[in-house]
């Protein structure tokens, strides 16, 4: 369900203040890179040892955790969810079903901020490596995101 | 049947290694690489700052408990 009292500016903005390293992945990323695609949720790909750090960021918003920190690292992923639902990964590294083996600090090595407001930016990876997290599972909607993105980095200037 | 609910779940369904490799190694036509620039193009004029494509992006929600 989507709360119409969501407000998704302070969201990011508690993110950012968190100083949470905080990869926003997902369908939202494309959106910022300019993408007209649709989502229900937000994904991220954060730093494993700033699960709490993250969680208490995002609590004013409503948002609470599923399982524990302990679970969250155990599984690799957890949800804070309420009226929003938001996935997050909390593994160091996730291998791609053809093999090839991604590391959260290489991703924040070569990320890119977009800024929503004076204060408030949100951190994306490099194109090529939002291509790499939607090889993580291939489903058909991750495969057609994968042909977007190539195109859009097709079209984008040097 | 929740008709979003099961496209949903197609949707989310994992392809079979073989059928994804194929997907992501056709080849990009001209004409489909002009429709996804153009259509980004538009996108981008009319929802010129982040934070208006970011709300812009907001799928109705999926009941995934119907069957």
């Amino acid at each position: 369900m989507r709360g119409g009292d969501f407000d998704e500016l302070a969201f990011f903005r508690a993110i950012h203040r968190s100083g949470v390293r905080a990869l926003l992945i997902g369908r939202r990323a494309l959106v910022l890179l300019g993408l007209p695609v649709l989502t229900a949720d937000y994904d991220f790909w954060i730093a494993i040892d700033e699960i709490a750090a993250f969680n208490a960021a995002v609590a004013p918003c409503d948002l609470l955790p599923t399982v524990d920190a302990e679970q969250a690292k155990r599984r690799g992923r957890y949800v804070v969810e309420n009226d929003e639902h938001v996935d997050v990964l909390v593994a160091r590294a996730i291998t791609t079903v053809d093999g090839v083996p991604v590391a959260f600090e290489d991703l924040w090595a070569h990320r890119r901020a977009v800024t929503l407001a004076p204060g408030v930016d949100v951190q994306l990876p490099a194109v090529d490596d939002l291509i790499l997290t939607k090889r993580f599972a291939d489903r058909p909607k991750d495969l057609e995101d994968i042909r977007l993105l190539r195109i859009l980095k097709s079209g984008l200037r040097p | 049947m929740n008709e979003r609910a099961g496209f949903a779940r197609l949707d989310d369904r994992e392809l079979e290694p073989a059928e994804a490799r194929a997907y992501l190694d056709a080849p990009t036509t001209e004409a489909e690489r002009e429709e996804v620039l153009a259509l980004a193009a538009w996108f981008q004029r009319r929802y010129p700052t982040p934070v208006e494509r970011l709300a812009s992006a907001s799928a109705p929600p999926i009941d995934r408990s119907t069957s």
